[in-house]
C-alpha cells in the first residue's frame, strides 16, 4: 500500500498530570482511508494516543502529523482539527451531555457556526445513518446504553470529519449489537473512504474488520502491520496481554501439537473454511488414488 | 413507577408550545390562593387535572397515585390546623383533655383545615398539568424566550440532564453495598451513606471532567449552543385559552365576593 499517512506520530510521549507516563516515544503512522485497530491491554495508552491525536493531550516530546503537516494548539488550530478528527468515547454518558437526542447531535455542528439550515440537514443525515431517527426528541437518559452508542457516534459522525477515533466501539454491546456496529464503520469507511481508529480489547472482529493492526505496551508500539500477519509475531500479540482470535489460536494448537500439515493460516471462520475445504480436496484426491 | 419526565415525554399535549400550557396552567394558581373557596379549588382541579388524563394520556389511575404524593404532606399540615387549644371543652366537636386544657376540633377548624386542603391540592394539580405534558428542555427553552440569561438556562439543562445519571449511579452503589450488607445496622448504615456520598462527589468530579473533555472535541468554546428539534408546537388559539382564563377570573371574583359557591 502506497498511500500517504494520515495521521502520523514521531517519538511521541505523554505524561498525565500525576506523572504517570501514558506514551513513551510511540512511532506510528496511520493511512490514508485504512481501518487500523489499536491493540493492547488496560493502561497500554490505546485511549491516551486517541486523545492525543485529537489534540486534547499535549505531548510532552515529540509530536503528531496530520497530513505532514504538525499539529497546530493554537485555539484556531485545535478547532480545525478536531472537525478533521472525530472522536467517539468508550463511555456514551460522559459524552452525551444535552437534554435531547437532536440536540446533542446538533452540538458540534452548532460550533462550527454552520447556518441553521445546514445544521438540520446534516443532523437528520447523521441521525438516518445510524438508525436513531425516531429517538430524535428523546431525553438522553431514556436511551439504552446501545441507543446512548450510536447517539454519540452520530454526533461525530455529523460533523463529518476525515479522521474516525473510536474508543471500544464494541464494550458493553451484545454481539449483534457488536457487530452491527462494527459493520456499520466498514462500510461506512468504504462508502466515504474515512480513515478509522479503533482502540479495543475485542480481538475477535479485528480480522473481520479492520486492514491493519497496532499491538501497544506501556505506550510503546511492539508491533504495527497488516493484520494477516499477527499469526506470525503471536509472540508479541501475547506480550501485550492479548490472545490471538480463537480460530488462529485453533490453528496454530492443531499445526503445533496435532502435527497437521495446513495450507495457511487462518484467523476468521472463513479464511478457516477455506483451509478446511482445500484439504477435504486433497483427501478425496488422495482417497481416488488408493480407490 | 415512571418517573414524571417519562410521562412528559410521551404525553400527547407534549407538543403544545410550552408558553399556552403556562399560560393555561399558572394564573389559575393565584386565583385559587385568593378566592377561598373549596368548591372554586374543585372547578381549577378539574380543569388541570381533566386534560392531562383525557387528552394527555395519562392513566388515571397513575394519576391519582401521584396525587397521594402531596397528599401525605398535606395530611400532616392540614391536621396541625385543624387542631385547637382551649381550657374549655365546649367549643369542640371532640376533644382529648390535657392537663387543665383540651385539645381537640372545632367545627370552624375543621372547615378552614378542609378549604386548605382543596386549595393546596388544586394548586398541585397546576403543577401538574405542566409537569405531565411539558419535558424540562421544553421549558428551558421558553425560558429563554423570556429573556432568562442563557447561562442560567443551560446549567438548568445539565442538572436535568446529569441528576438522573447521579441518581442512577447512587442507586447502583447503593445496591452494591446492601448486597455486601452496607445497611445492615446503624453504624453501619452511616457508615455505608458516608462512603456513598464522597464516593458520589468524586464520581461526579471525574464525569464533569470527562464530559468537559468530550465537549471540547467537539469544538465546544464555552458557550453551550445546540439546536432544538424542529419546531413542531402546536399553536393553539389563544383566544380560546384567554376565554378560559377570563371566564375563570370572573368566576374567581363572584366566588369571593360571595355570589356563587
Amino acid at each position: 500500500m502506497a498511500s500517504p499517512d494520515m495521521l502520523k506520530t514521531e517519538g511521541l510521549r505523554c505524561i498525565w498530570p500525576d506523572g504517570t507516563v501514558a506514551l513513551d516515544g510511540l512511532e506510528l503512522s496511520i493511512r490514508v482511508g485504512e481501518v487500523i485497530a489499536l491493540l493492547g491491554g488496560n493502561g497500554a495508552g490505546k485511549s491516551s494516543l486517541l486523545l492525543s491525536l485529537n489534540g486534547i493531550l499535549k505531548p510532552r516530546s515529540g509530536r503528531v502529523l496530520l497530513r505532514d503537516e504538525p499539529l497546530d494548539y493554537s485555539a484556531r488550530g485545535l478547532k480545525a482539527l478536531r472537525q478533521e478528527v472525530g472522536i467517539v468515547f468508550q463511555n456514551p454518558d460522559a459524552q452525551l451531555f444535552a437534554s435531547s437526542v437532536y440536540e446533542d447531535i446538533s452540538f458540534g455542528l452548532c460550533n462550527l457556526a454552520l447556518p441553521e439550515p445546514d445544521v438540520r440537514r446534516r443532523v437528520e443525515v447523521a441521525m438516518e445513518l445510524v438508525g436513531v431517527a425516531e429517538l430524535a426528541r428523546k431525553p438522553v437518559h431514556h436511551l439504552s446504553f446501545g441507543q446512548k452508542k450510536r447517539v454519540a457516534l452520530a454526533g461525530v459522525l455529523a460533523m463529518e470529519p476525515s479522521v474516525l477515533l473510536l474508543d471500544e466501539p464494541t464494550a458493553g454491546l451484545d454481539p449483534q449489537g457488536a457487530d452491527a456496529i462494527m459493520r456499520f464503520i466498514r462500510d461506512l469507511q468504504s462508502t466515504s473512504g474515512m480513515t478509522v481508529v479503533v482502540a479495543t480489547h475485542d480481538i475477535e472482529m479485528v480480522p473481520l474488520f479492520c486492514d491493519r493492526a497496532c499491538v501497544m505496551e506501556r505506550g510503546r508500539v511492539l508491533f504495527e502491520g497488516e493484520v494477516a500477519s499477527m499469526f506470525e509475531h503471536r509472540d508479541l500479540v501475547r506480550k501485550a496481554g492479548l490472545r490471538l482470535p480463537r480460530i488462529a489460536h485453533l490453528i496454530e494448537i492443531l499445526v503445533l501439537k496435532d502435527g497437521f500439515t495446513l495450507p495457511g493460516n487462518a484467523m476468521t471462520i472463513g479464511e478457516a473454511r477455506k483451509i478446511l475445504k482445500q484439504l477435504n480436496v486433497k483427501s478425496d484426491e488422495n482417497g481416488s488414488v488408493q480407490g | 413507577m415512571r418517573t414524571l419526565d417519562h410521562y412528559a415525554a410521551s404525553s400527547r399535549l407534549r407538543d403544545v408550545a410550552p408558553g399556552y400550557k403556562l399560560l393555561y396552567a399558572l394564573p389559575p394558581i393565584a386565583m385559587v390562593l385568593w378566592v377561598d373557596s373549596a368548591l372554586f379549588a374543585l372547578l381549577v382541579f378539574g380543569l388541570m387535572s381533566g386534560p392531562v388524563v383525557m387528552k394527555g394520556g395519562v392513566r388515571l389511575a397513575d394519576y391519582l397515585r401521584w396525587l397521594l404524593l402531596p397528599a401525605a404532606f398535606l395530611l400532616t399540615a392540614t391536621a396541625a390546623v385543624a387542631f385547637d387549644i382551649s381550657v374549655h371543652p365546649e367549643p369542640f366537636l371532640f376533644s382529648i383533655p390535657l392537663g387543665s386544657a383540651f385539645i381537640g376540633v372545632t367545627s370552624a377548624g375543621f372547615a378552614r383545615a378542609i378549604h386548605l386542603a382543596f386549595k393546596a391540592l388544586a394548586s398541585v394539580s397546576c403543577l401538574y398539568f405542566i409537569a405531565f405534558t411539558t419535558p424540562v428542555a421544553d421549558l428551558g427553552r421558553s425560558m429563554a424566550s423570556l429573556g432568562i440569561p442563557a447561562l442560567l438556562i443551560e446549567m438548568t439543562l445539565l442538572v436535568y440532564r446529569f441528576v438522573f445519571l447521579l441518581f442512577e449511579t447512587a442507586l447502583e452503589m447503593a445496591t452494591a453495598q446492601r448486597s455486601r450488607l452496607g445497611y445492615a445496622g446503624t453504624a453501619a448504615s452511616f457508615r455505608s451513606l458516608a462512603s456513598l456520598a464522597s464516593n458520589l462527589f468524586l464520581f461526579s468530579a471525574r464525569r464533569a471532567e470527562e464530559v468537559y473533555v468530550a465537549m471540547e472535541c467537539r469544538g465546544y468554546d464555552g458557550s453551550i449552543r445546540v439546536l432544538a428539534p424542529s419546531p413542531r408546537a402546536q399553536r393553539l388559539s389563544f383566544a380560546g385559552i384567554a376565554l378560559v382564563e377570563g371566564t375563570l377570573f370572573c368566576v374567581a371574583i363572584a366566588t369571593h365576593f360571595g355570589r356563587l359557591f
